[in-house]
C-alpha cells in the first residue's frame, strides 16, 4: 500500500530547475485553497514521452500530481480516462483531500488536450483551469 | 520519541524527568490519600507534602491549592465554578487565549454573557491598558493567559493584576506554558484564580493545579461524589501522580538556569531560519518566552512544510486543536492571512535541547524549504 509519506520522500516526477517548460503545459487551481498543480507533457510517435509536475499546496496535492505524471508517462494508457477517484484509491486520500486529485487529473488532461488542439509542433502553450 | 528524531514541541508536552519518572514509581504503592488508616495517612501526608512544593512554588499556601486532572479542568473550574453562582454579566479575555479558556466562555456567552475579545497587537501582546479598559462595573471575568502556547507571547500578569486590584472581577490566569519558565507569585501579580500543569515541565500528564486567592469561596465544583478536594474537585486523588507533579517542580528549582540557556538556543534558532526567503517571526524575542519561537515561512505550505521534516519533532500550532482543518486561529488574530498561518511552523525547545539539535533542525528546515520552493510552478 503506497502512502503518501513514501511518495512524498521522492516525488521523481519534479520539473527540475534546468528542464524546460515542453510542448503542452497546463494548471489546475482550487477555491477550496491556494494549492496549484502545472502538468507538462512531451510527446513523441503520438505518445507522451515525458510528463513533469510543479506545485504549491499540500502532502496530497504534490503527490497526486507526481502520481499522475507517473500513471502518463508510465501507464501507457489513455489518460483521458483517468478519473480523480483512480488517483484517490491509489494514494488513499481521505475524502476532504479529493481537490488533490481533481486538480492534478484536470491539468493532466488539460495538458493533454491542448497538444491535442494545436499539434505537436507548438511550444510552451499554457491554459489554466479550475477544479472545483 | 524515537532516538534519531530531533523533539522540538516541548509546548506541547515536555518529556517527563528521568528523577520525576523515578519518583512517581516508587509513589505507585501509595494507597488512597483519603483513608484513614494508616497507609491512607501516609498517602495523605505525600499528598499534602506535594501540595505545599506546588502551591510554594507559586507564592501560595497549601490550603490555596486544588488538584485537577491538568489546565483544561483547572481553566474550566475556575471560569465555570466562578461564575456560577451569578447572573449572566461580562467578561473579558482574549481571542489568543488557549480552547480551555475560550470554549467555556463561549458557553457561557451562549447562557446570556457578554464577552469582550480582546484583539492583542501584531506582537501577540494585549497590553494591559487594553485589557483594562473594557472592564465595567458588571464586568465579573477577567481571563488573560500568561504565556501563549503557540507564540510564546508573555501578557504583563503582574500590571494587569495591580489593575483589577480594587474591581470585583475573578482575574484568571492560565499558566500552563509558563510555570516551567517564568516566575510566577500569585499575590504579587493580583491573581485570583491560576491554572497549571505538570506535564508542560517535565511532570506528568493527567494532573494539574487550581490555584486561588486566598479565602475566595465563591467557587462551585463542575462534579460532584465525594467531599475531596474540600468538595470543589470530587473523586480519589492520584498519589504517583500528585507526587510527580511536586518532583517536576523541585527540579525547576534545580534547573534554574534553564530559562536563559533555552532563551539563547531559541534566539540561536531563529539566527539560522531566518536566512530562509520568505520567513517572518511571529513575536518579538523581548516579549516572548523563553522556549517557544513561531514562524511563517511565507510562500509555503505549512502542511507540506511539515511532511518534509520527518526526523524533526514540530507542529504547526497547538496540539489541542491540530485534529481540526483550521489554520491557527492565534496567528489569524495577530495580523497573519489564513494562507501565512498555514505555512508557520512552532519550534518549542526543552532545557535538555542541545546546540546540535538546533543546528540539525536548521537544516532539515532549510533543506525542505529550498525543495518546496523548486516545486513551485513560476508565477502565471
Amino acid at each position: 500500500m503506497e502512502t503518501l509519506r513514501a511518495r512524498f520522500e521522492t516525488l521523481r516526477w519534479a520539473r527540475g530547475a534546468d528542464e524546460p517548460i515542453t510542448e503542452a503545459t497546463a494548471r489546475a487551481t482550487t477555491p477550496a485553497s491556494d494549492d496549484v498543480v502545472e502538468i507538462s507533457l512531451r510527446f513523441c510517435d503520438g505518445g507522451i514521452e515525458s510528463a513533469r509536475f510543479r506545485a504549491h499546496g499540500s502532502p496530497a496535492t504534490l503527490c497526486a500530481a507526481d502520481w499522475a505524471c507517473e500513471y502518463a508517462e508510465t501507464g501507457g494508457a489513455d489518460v483521458l480516462t483517468l478519473c480523480a477517484t483512480d488517483v484517490a484509491e491509489a494514494l488513499h486520500l481521505a475524502r476532504i483531500q479529493m481537490p488533490a486529485a481533481l486538480m492534478a487529473v484536470d491539468a493532466l488532461q488539460a495538458a493533454y488536450r491542448r497538444w491535442q488542439d494545436v499539434g505537436a509542433q507548438e511550444h510552451q502553450s499554457q491554459q489554466t483551469v479550475s477544479t472545483v | 520519541m524515537s532516538d534519531q528524531s530531533i523533539y522540538l514541541d516541548h509546548a506541547a508536552t515536555t518529556p517527563i524527568d528521568p528523577v520525576v519518572a523515578e519518583q512517581m514509581a516508587q509513589a505507585l504503592h501509595l494507597a488512597n490519600p483519603a483513608s484513614a488508616h494508616s497507609a491512607g495517612r501516609l498517602a495523605a501526608e505525600r499528598v499534602e507534602q506535594a501540595r505545599a512544593t506546588v502551591a510554594g512554588h507559586v507564592g501560595a499556601a497549601s490550603e490555596q491549592l486544588i488538584w485537577t486532572s491538568g489546565a483544561t479542568e483547572a481553566d474550566n473550574l475556575a471560569i465555570l465554578g466562578g461564575l456560577a453562582q451569578q447572573a449572566p454579566a461580562h467578561i473579558v479575555t482574549a481571542r489568543t487565549e488557549h480552547k480551555a479558556v475560550l470554549d467555556p466562555i463561549r458557553q457561557l456567552e451562549r447562557g446570556g454573557w457578554r464577552v469582550t475579545w480582546l484583539k492583542p497587537g501584531a506582537d501577540g501582546v494585549v497590553a494591559a491598558a487594553d485589557v483594562l479598559a473594557p472592564v465595567q462595573a458588571d464586568t465579573r471575568l477577567v481571563s488573560v493567559m500568561h504565556v501563549n502556547n503557540e507564540t510564546g507571547a508573555v501578557q504583563d500578569i503582574a500590571a494587569i493584576g495591580r489593575q483589577l486590584a480594587d474591581h470585583p472581577a475573578l482575574f484568571h490566569v492560565d499558566a500552563a506554558q509558563s510555570l516551567a519558565w517564568l516566575p510566577i507569585d500569585i499575590n504579587a501579580m493580583g491573581i485570583d484564580l491560576l491554572a497549571l500543569s505538570a506535564h508542560k515541565c517535565h511532570g506528568p500528564p493527567g494532573i494539574g493545579a487550581l490555584v486561588m486567592r486566598r479565602g475566595l469561596v465563591r467557587l462551585r465544583p463542575l462534579m460532584h461524589g465525594g467531599g475531596q478536594e474540600r468538595g470543589l474537585r470530587p473523586g480519589t486523588l492520584a498519589p504517583h501522580q500528585i507526587v510527580g507533579f511536586a518532583a517536576a517542580v523541585r527540579r525547576l528549582q534545580v534547573c534554574a538556569d534553564a530559562p536563559d540557556r533555552v532563551r539563547a538556543l531559541r534566539e540561536h534558532l531563529w539566527a539560522g531560519l531566518s536566512r530562509i526567503s520568505g520567513v517572518i517571526r511571529n513575536g518579538q524575542p523581548q516579549s516572548t518566552a523563553p522556549h517557544i519561537l513561531n514562524a511563517t515561512f511565507a510562500g509555503l505550505n505549512g502542511e507540506s512544510l511539515l511532511f518534509g521534516l520527518p526526523g524533526l519533532m514540530v507542529s504547526q500550532g497547538s496540539a489541542c486543536t491540530s485534529g481540526g482543518q483550521e489554520s491557527s486561529y492565534v496567528l489569524r488574530a495577530l495580523g497573519r492571512s489564513d494562507a501565512e498561518a498555514r505555512a508557520s511552523l512552532r519550534l518549542s525547545l526543552g532545557r535538555t535541547t542541545t546546540v546540535a539539535e538546533i543546528d540539525a533542525a536548521v537544516a532539515q528546515i532549510s533543506n525542505a524549504a529550498a525543495r518546496l520552493t523548486a516545486l513551485q510552478p513560476e508565477a502565471a
